[in-house]
């Protein structure tokens, strides 16, 4: 996000950003304009929201709730406070707003389309908690969106609060076909299909579309849970409906519809949620297991290369982006702020989450993410959902194992690697995987080996281009060496 | 079966939806994705379903203006007024 793009949005949205303030000191987030009740800004490096007279009067009735005051103590909304009236007069906000929240800043933003089956499992699940709680005190969420989900390590956040307002009486839950298109559909993509919905969801900024969803699933699958109900019907109405003249709601109030309906309906997608299994996980994660059956001795070593790096460094934020199911990133995260693991392998993050998910490590979030090709900007304007690399960058980059798929697989210049790695981190710890290594030449077999590049000469050059090397290993196998890199 | 049943009942009846009186939020909840959430109500469903198709039904054969509102929803709006003239 650069700074010319924030000085656009604060005057096309016509807010008087104030003498007291710097324009620089309040940056409208690029994801905040759906919703004309509230807005979030950044003042100061604070989370504010806005509330527009509306949104106050409806914020004051959820802080009421019990169920409100129960999530929050329990930490399923980011921690909020609503700001004095001294301290929102102070922030000059502009006369549209009636009140502010202060909320925690979560310590690193991901989106569904990064997360595994597992991850938008346990979100869906939450979700669907959170809207039950709602419904027994007479709430109800107001949407169904994906983005209002975050992690705090791989526990759940529910970031936008007021998205749950009272509910008027005889209304449906308005979120269900949203909720259905970012949590219900790639779910039974990856369980009934076998198809990873993350490339999908990346390319649909409201989830993956009903109409175009449907055609996928045949007569037979019409067995399948769920199928014949949530997809099938869903689509057929959602296709008759279109040429009705009108809307329904009025219709569906006067007809009688209830609370209870919602929450038999919200119940019935909890059971079928919790019931949907990912069936390609168990073989390919046995296979694994064999996969990396490398010298205990070696990974000893690793193992202390990377505790002395981490316990010398000290890093706030770490990025692990090859992290495999995580052993590394265990490791890193007993002497960083906080690490985000990545890996573009999908089982591998959905077997790390579910050890995480024991509670040993309340630091690491673990993402589906390919380093050859990170999350870009997207949505509206190209600003709505940021890259990944302008969510935070590291202080230390662990790239274990990794460089000769970035080098062979993916045919990206050693070179560039390191200069990336470089761009965005001022300490890495790099395992650099020789041609001689087993791994290597399985990657090389069916390849014309243009990669003259990649020799360990070349590998240190490039790293000296940009770092100072603190310290290097070679392993017990000769082919695998480990650098400590600083700047 | 059943759901079958239901969902002809209200695909007829969809032909003759014409009223927007209330909305929910900021996002549309697409009248297809509100008509399925009466029909996986199951069997309390029947009841909200039947009377649904039967007001349109109706409505159509009492030859009302598209727009017109009933009495439940004109009570509404006599609520909504007295509420205004007692808080001016």
């Amino acid at each position: 996000m650069t700074l010319k793009a924030d000085y656009k949005l604060v005057e096309e949205t016509s807010i008087d950003i104030g003498r007291s303030l710097r324009v620089e000191d309040k940056r409208f987030l690029p994801a905040s304009f759906r919703d004309r009740l509230n807005q979030v800004v950044e003042v100061d490096g604070k989370i504010i929201r806005l509330l527009s007279p509306e949104g106050t009067r409806l914020f004051d009735k959820l802080s009421a709730a019990s169920f409100y005051k129960t999530s929050l103590a329990k930490g399923f909304f980011p921690a909020t406070r609503k700001l004095s009236e001294e301290e929102f007069r102070q922030g000059n906000f502009g006369d549209q707003w009636q009140a502010a929240l202060e909320h925690e800043r979560l310590p690193f933003i991901s989106y569904p389309y990064e997360w595994s089956f597992q991850m938008l499992k346990r979100g869906a699940l939450f979700e669907l908690d959170l809207q039950l709680a709602a419904l027994t005190e007479g709430f109800s969420l107001k949407d169904g969106s994906g983005f209002n989900l975050q992690w705090r390590g791989v526990a759940p956040v529910h970031i936008d609060i007021p998205s749950l307002e009272p509910l008027a009486e005889g209304s449906v839950w308005s979120g269900y076909r949203q909720f259905c298109q970012f949590f219900l559909f790639p779910l039974m993509l990856k369980a009934y299909k076998r198809v990873p919905f993350n490339s999908w969801l990346r390319s649909e900024i409201d989830g993956i579309p009903l109409e175009h969803f449907a055609p996928l699933f045949g007569w037979f699958d019409l067995l399948r849970g769920g199928v014949l109900k949530h997809v099938f019907l869903h689509n057929k109405l959602s296709r008759v409906a279109a040429n009705a003249a009108g809307g329904i709601a009025g219709d569906i109030k006067v007809s009688g519809f209830h609370k209870e309906l919602i929450v038999a309906n919200v119940k019935g997608l909890r059971r079928l949620i919790a019931g949907l299994q990912d069936s390609t996980a168990k073989s390919q994660w046995s296979d694994y297991a064999e996969e990396n059956s490398y010298a205990q001795q070696e990974h000893q070593v690793k193992k202390e290369f990377v505790e002395n790096a981490a316990s010398a460094i000290r890093p706030k934020l770490t990025w692990d982006i090859g992290c495999n199911t995580g052993g590394f990133s265990k490791i890193a995260a007993k002497h960083s702020g906080y690490v985000v693991a990545f890996d573009n392998d999908s089982l591998c993050i959905d077997r790390f989450f579910l050890d995480l998910e024991s509670g040993d490590y309340p630091n690491i979030l673990p993402l589906v993410v390919s380093f050859a090709d990170p999350s870009p900007n997207l949505g509206w304007r190209g600003q709505e959902r940021s890259s990944i690399i302008e969510r935070g960058k590291p202080d230390l980059v662990l790239a274990l194992a990794v460089i000769h798929h970035a080098v062979i697989s993916c045919n990206i210049p050693l070179s560039q690697f390191v200069a990336w790695i470089a761009e965005l981190s001022p300490t890495a710890v790099i395992e650099f995987v020789s041609k001689d290594d087993r791994m290597t030449k399985k990657l090389l077999a069916n390849r014309i080996d243009q990669y003259s590049d990649y020799s360990l000469e070349n590998f240190e050059r490039c790293c000296e281009a940009h770092y100072k090397i603190v310290r290097s290993v070679k392993l017990a196998s000769g082919t695998r060496f480990l650098y400590q890199l600083e700047k | 079966m059943f759901l079958l049943i239901i969902y002809n009942l209200i695909c007829v009846g969809v032909l003759f939806f014409c009223l927007s009186d209330s909305a929910y939020a900021y996002i549309d909840p697409g009248t297809g994705s509100m008509l399925l959430q009466v029909l996986l109500a199951g069997a309390a469903g029947v009841a909200v379903a039947f009377k649904l198709v039967f007001r349109r039904f109706r409505n159509i054969f009492s030859f009302k203006k598209p727009g017109a509102i009933s009495k439940v929803e004109q009570s509404d709006e006599i609520t909504k007024v007295d509420a205004t003239e007692i808080n001016q």
